[in-house]
């Protein structure tokens, strides 16, 4: 009895050190977003005001335009980067020669910090000497201005600009071989012998992937797309270093067309030091991805296949 | 499948390793033109002239050796602190009878849906609270402990055969000991693995210690390059040489242990 009680004292100790840390720099910070929301409070905790901070997000053009941009941006990235990260997958899955080489080949920008990447991207893309205006040059084209430029790509006033396109590119870049490594994993852990049966039974190709290989994989494609959807909303290094142009500032330009929903949280805390302003803003796209988390949990958990 | 067929698959694969690799090979090219060279329009592919004194250069005109310590000592103190803390926490809840482990793990887990974006505006004031702001503390505490950290080590712990433990309490070894002696040498793979992760996750992080480090003194690699970007802005040949310097270390550490790095990613898909 008392050893037993010793040794649950013992769990205790060994358990608080990760607690208290998780407990104070994860959970409690949760909770005290939200309660920094309620008030006026910009340099210092001011006045009580409910819940208008968030009527005043509901009504704030600026707010609402982040959260289009921030849909434009997970839209345009999430599904192109794993598409070509299964692409890259299944080649890398035949029994090629320098198999290791493109894996890491592919794989590299992921390892690489997103500022860096964001600055040798930012130099490629300068107007006046970047290398991407030389390449569209040679193949006849008008030079860009790139990550300066306000305008459309499809049309003049319709997201996203050439600036936040040009970052949605760097983004797949950066982000599809670390799709190409999760989805290559998953094809090895799909059992020869379903392979192999398939193949007896006269599946091949274009087929063999419809009907055997694309639904045994499904348990990896939802895991990806959770977290690609969940990290591409929370972007924020290479859209605010890419943004931010020479100064420090504070990112979204050129004309705000690349602020996305975590520029905007980090503008009006930073910036303009709005900090329960910016908290309700933080808190609302916070609840968003709990709930794209949980539904996607439902509708997944029913239609993954988990062989 | 015959030689012939295969040809497209490579062709596909290099044709995107090519744009895969062109940033790095640009990045490297850059950094050793000339400050004409480097402004030279349409750029060459090779520098003219082959100038490796851009890295000196570059290294000198910025604290960069203190920027490097920095880091260092973050990514150090956050592997060092969060291996203690995690291990510690994940052996009580693989091995030691604990009432309501279950639960306590149970809520660990749950907390994982929390994003950490939400975060950042309360732990600033916290830091401020504390009195860290612009300390080595507040750039290793809120990162020495993390549920994924104490998830891996559970599972490590719990695939360790009890009779282990139960030899070593026959010879009067405590759990502590046991912990330390026997089983964490026993799962060194996973601890190496998530000594790799935390560390490159922290040379590569950028918002946070933009936020709480205002000096020079304290301030890490990645928020420097951005500083240096804002002093350099002509020079872009010393900017691609500091940015070659500020990766390099992750770069090499990387093609070191890539096996391990990349079966740990497919494994635990971390996406930073």
């Amino acid at each position: 009895m008392r050893r037993r009680r010793r040794e649950a004292i013992e769990g205790y100790l060994f358990l608080a050190p990760a607690l208290l840390i998780i407990a104070a720099f994860h959970v409690w910070p949760a909770i005290y977003a939200f309660y920094m929301s309620l008030y006026r409070w910009e340099v210092a905790q001011e006045g009580f005001l409910g819940l208008r901070n968030y009527q005043h997000l509901l009504q704030d053009g600026d707010f609402l335009g982040s959260v289009g941009l921030t849909v434009v941006y997970v839209a345009g990235t999430v599904p192109v980067e794993m598409a070509v990260g299964l692409g890259v997958a299944l080649l890398l899955h035949q029994r090629l020669r320098l198999r290791g080489v493109f894996r890491l080949l592919y794989f590299m920008p992921y390892v690489t910090s997103q500022v860096a990447v964001a600055l040798v991207w930012g130099w490629i893309f300068n107007p006046t000497y970047g290398v991407a205006n030389a390449i569209l040059e040679t193949v006849a084209g008008q030079p860009r201005t790139w990550l300066l430029q306000p305008d459309g790509v499809f049309s003049s006033d319709l997201p996203p600009s050439l600036a936040l396109a040009s970052i949605m590119f760097v983004t797949v870049w950066y982000y599809l071989g670390f799709h190409a490594v999760v989805f290559l994993s998953g094809l090895t852990s799909i059992s020869d012998e379903v392979i192999d049966a398939a193949r007896i039974d006269g599946a091949g190709g274009l087929r063999m992937f419809r009907d055997i290989t694309f639904p045994l994989l499904s348990p990896t494609t939802y895991f990806l797309l959770l977290v690609a959807t969940i990290g591409a909303m929370t972007s924020f290094n290479l859209v605010y270093v890419m943004s931010s142009g020479q100064g420090a500032g504070c990112g979204g330009g050129p004309l705000g067309t690349t602020r996305v929903a975590a520029l905007f949280v980090f503008d009006r805390f930073w910036c303009q030091t709005e900090l329960g302003y910016a908290s309700a803003a933080a808190f609302a796209v916070g609840f968003v991805v709990v709930v794209i988390t949980a539904i996607n949990n439902r509708i997944f958990s029913r239609r993954v296949f988990y062989g | 499948m015959g030689r012939v067929r295969r040809a497209p698959l490579y062709l596909a694969l290099v044709a995107g390793g090519v744009v895969m690799a062109f940033p790095f090979y640009w990045t490297l090219s850059t950094s050793l033109k000339s400050e004409a060279g480097a402004a030279a329009f349409p750029p060459s592919l090779l520098p003219e002239e082959w100038l490796f004194s851009n890295y000196a250069a570059a290294w000198l005109s910025a604290p960069f050796g203190r920027y490097f310590l920095n880091s260092a000592i973050m990514a150090v103190g956050q592997v060092l602190l969060s291996i203690a803390t995690c291990s510690l926490a994940a052996y009580a809840l693989a091995r030691m009878r604990v009432p309501g482990r279950n639960a306590i793990f149970g809520a660990l887990v749950a907390t994982l849906v929390i994003p950490p974006e939400v975060t950042l505006i309360p732990n600033y004031i916290t830091i401020g609270r504390l009195g860290w702001y612009d300390t080595y503390l507040a750039l290793i505490v809120p990162f020495g402990a993390s549920v994924f950290n104490v998830f891996l080590l559970r599972q490590a712990f719990l695939q360790l055969p009890t009779e282990l433990y139960e030899a070593a309490v026959l010879e009067g070894a405590t759990h502590f000991r046991f912990l330390r002696s026997v089983a964490l040498p026993l799962v060194r793979p996973t601890v190496a693995i998530i000594a790799l992760l935390t560390a490159i996750r922290a040379w590569n992080d950028f918002q946070w210690p933009l936020i709480i480090t205002n000096t020079a003194e304290l301030r890490p690699i990645q928020v420097g390059l951005t500083v240096f970007r804002s002093d350099v802005s002509t020079n872009v040949q010393l900017l691609m040489a500091a940015s070659v310097l500020a990766v390099a270390p992750v770069v090499v550490l990387f093609l070191l242990t890539q096996r391990q790095f990349i079966q740990g990613i497919a494994r635990a898909g971390i996406r930073g």
